[in-house]
């Protein structure tokens, strides 16, 4: 992002919010559809991210690229409105109706028949959220041990016993993982090349 | 570099985040350990099984349109809003109103406590504070057909001791009364 474009968001432009959108938008939403147990809940977390990085845009100084910090913004409002949804389950959801939601089971089930896939998206809403976060920023957004302890304020060391956890719990969660992961043993048996 | 090691720098290797010299160790005794080299595979097999997947599974998903436009619609009239004044912001008050609330309260402890020190000394105000603190009133019947009714107090000044509250005197009914 250049320094003409970010003038252009402090100053109220709308051009360049819905730009802002069209680069990120999507990149964040994708990421939610795996924090989140419903499109909705993807949905409102995408929209409150937005409206609280215009909302202090004017704090943006350029420390960090500018994705990182609205990824910042968007794992601090995925834990709060996930905190403000466990609240609300536990005290509250005895005096309200159940509200009918879209899970993103059936979101994901109508995307992909993939069983491995499948396996994963039941293996991710059995985690906890820290280790979900973990395996979306290495997996997902495809980021070095570093960039994902900056973007989760934790040290690396941090990092790499979450993922370490995050994907011994997959192991274990996914049946007949060594089928897709097919490791053929004359290639780690004997002293070939390194991959 | 032993096995342990191996495990401790498996995520940096993959990320080629190691310096040269462990990078050489690493790969020295992968050549050497065939578990670890098994480990090793997995360990980017899995990883590349992860990444497609949820790179698949994402690539379905669009941002619909219309929240976008809601999102700018919203975020557009939130900027257009006049920024509140710092002294009616929800925080401000609070953080000013709750140190007078303590204030207060303390003052109206502090209050209170001098209004029980300053008991004046008459023994009737002294027996009405104190009376109410304790419950053990006692009569001394005196020999010579006094009845003492005292109880036991504890003074403004820590001391122990007792108040009188009644002295009485039956009278015995002689012959002929």
């Amino acid at each position: 992002m250049n320094e003409a474009f970010l003038k252009k968001l402090q100053t109220e432009d709308k051009q360049a919010l819905n730009a802002l959108f069209e680069d990120y938008g999507n990149r964040i939403y994708k990421s939610a559809i795996f924090l989140a147990d419903s499109r909705e809940e993807a949905e409102d977390i995408v929209q409150e991210t937005f409206l609280k990085a215009i909302g202090s845009i004017q704090g943006f100084k350029g420390r960090s690229s500018f994705y990182t910090w609205l990824y910042r913004i968007f794992l601090n409002t995925t834990h709060d409105l996930r905190r403000k949804k466990y609240i609300h389950k536990k005290f509250l959801s005895k005096f309200k109706p159940e509200e009918n939601i879209n899970p993103i089971e059936d979101l994901i089930g109508q995307m992909d028949n993939d069983t491995f896939s499948q396996s994963l998206n039941d293996a991710l809403k059995c985690q906890k959220m820290k280790h979900r976060e973990i395996i979306i920023l290495r997996f997902f957004e495809d980021l070095k041990l570093i960039e994902i302890a900056e973007r989760l304020n934790v040290s690396i060391g941090t990092v790499k016993s979450r993922l370490y956890h995050a994907l011994r719990k997959i192991k274990k969660s996914i049946k007949n993982i060594e089928h897709f992961i097919n490791i053929d043993d004359q290639r780690y048996g004997g002293r070939d090349e390194l991959p | 570099m032993n096995c342990r090691k191996i495990k401790k720098y498996l995520e940096e290797y993959i990320d080629g985040s190691l310096s040269e010299k462990r990078r050489v160790e690493f790969e020295n005794h992968l050549r050497n350990c065939s578990e670890c080299k098994k480990n090793l595979l997995e360990r980017q097999r899995m990883g590349e099984m992860i990444s497609g997947s949820l790179k698949k599974m994402a690539d379905n998903r669009e941002f619909s349109p219309t929240m976008v436009k809601s999102v700018s619609g919203i975020a557009c009239k939130t900027r257009g809003k006049p920024t509140q004044p710092f002294i009616l912001r929800p925080r401000f008050a609070f953080y000013t109103i709750l140190p007078l609330l303590i204030l207060g309260l303390f003052l109206i402890l502090i209050q209170t406590k001098n209004d029980k020190n300053n008991v004046p000394n008459s023994i009737g105000q002294e027996a009405v504070s104190y009376l109410k603190l304790t419950t053990t009133h006692y009569a001394d019947k005196q020999s010579d057909g006094w009845t003492v009714k005292r109880t036991h107090i504890k003074r403004s000044n820590g001391q122990k001791g007792f108040l009188t509250l009644e002295i009485t005197r039956e009278l015995k009914k002689s012959k002929g009364e």
